[in-house]
């Protein structure tokens, strides 16, 4: 269980899309929930190393016309993928647990 | 006066949100007639063509111009409506700037990297749409721009790990 605040978030976007769970929204899918947006580029390099460690795994779309012909990837997470996930985000809801907040303005 | 001797063709330039958008129902068969006509006779109803852009931008909402190109029409943005015989519309993708191959290059996975260059077109064609031509190929470039690092550094980590295991075997063996 050794992923990356970004990795967990693709993790969990390529959980959410399934099975339409490609670079572009994937990218949208974070901006919607995180509040910003990666770069195509980080979330093509999280991508790489969640498949290099198994968690994930592609295949390939068809061409279209608006992509320049080209075809997009899809991503699904793997059972192994599945298992990481929840395990970082049961971590951190277990860290969350019993932290006392601020008050605003206090 | 009747226009005599050849009649010179007219390429008009539609916007591809105004022509999806805009020019629907009747307005894009109306259209199809103006320019029909403008094509046999030479001569180009202004007034009734203003007014079907008119119409079709109060159906977006917003106004937007039609351009009149020559010969390199094909070349621009949008749809390109050349038509003399029949309402033949060539749905024609702009090109984004040219900086899409220097990612390809970076990303060594050559499918992810087919894909990563498809998606920034994706979302070049997208904000042609929303927003433009000329603002879509600057949102593009700052997209390329904040992907280069990640992908240089995953590239360098790549190389950088066969290097040590390069260094590790001639370690070992030679």
């Amino acid at each position: 269980m050794d992923l990356s605040m970004l990795e967990l978030q693709v993790l969990s976007a390529c959980k959410y899309l399934h099975p339409t769970a490609y670079g572009v929204s994937i990218q949208e899918h974070v901006e919607r929930r995180a509040g910003y947006e990666p770069s195509s580029g980080s979330v093509y390099a999280a991508l790489e190393r969640l498949e290099r460690k198994g968690y994930v795994k592609s295949r390939r779309g068809e061409p279209t016309p608006e992509r320049g012909g080209r075809r997009k990837l899809y991503f699904a997470v793997t059972a192994p993928g599945e298992e990481a996930l929840r395990d970082s985000l049961e971590a951190i809801r277990s860290l969350s647990r019993g932290l006392r907040w601020n008050e605003a303005g206090a | 006066m009747i226009a005599t001797g050849k009649v010179k063709r007219r390429t008009f330039l539609f916007p591809k949100v105004l022509f999806e958008e805009g020019l629907t129902g009747d307005l894009r068969q109306r259209m199809a007639d103006v320019l029909r006509e403008e094509a046999r006779t030479g001569i180009l109803n202004e007034r009734e063509f203003q007014k079907i852009i008119a119409l079709a931008s109060a159906n977006l909402g917003h106004a937007v111009g039609v351009e009149e190109r020559g010969a390199d029409a094909a070349e621009l943005d949008g749809y390109v409506l050349d038509l003399p015989e029949n309402i033949e519309i060539t749905p024609f993708f702009p090109s984004p700037p040219a900086l899409a191959e220097y990612i390809a290059i970076l990303t060594a996975n050559s499918e992810q990297g087919e894909a990563l260059v498809g998606d920034l077109d994706e979302q070049f064609q997208e904000d042609c749409k929303r927003f433009g031509p000329a603002r879509a190929a600057r949102r593009y470039r700052g997209r390329v721009l904040r992907s280069i690092w990640p992908l240089l550094r995953s590239s360098i980590g790549r190389m950088v790990k066969w290097g040590a295991i390069l260094a590790a075997v001639k370690r070992l063996f030679l």
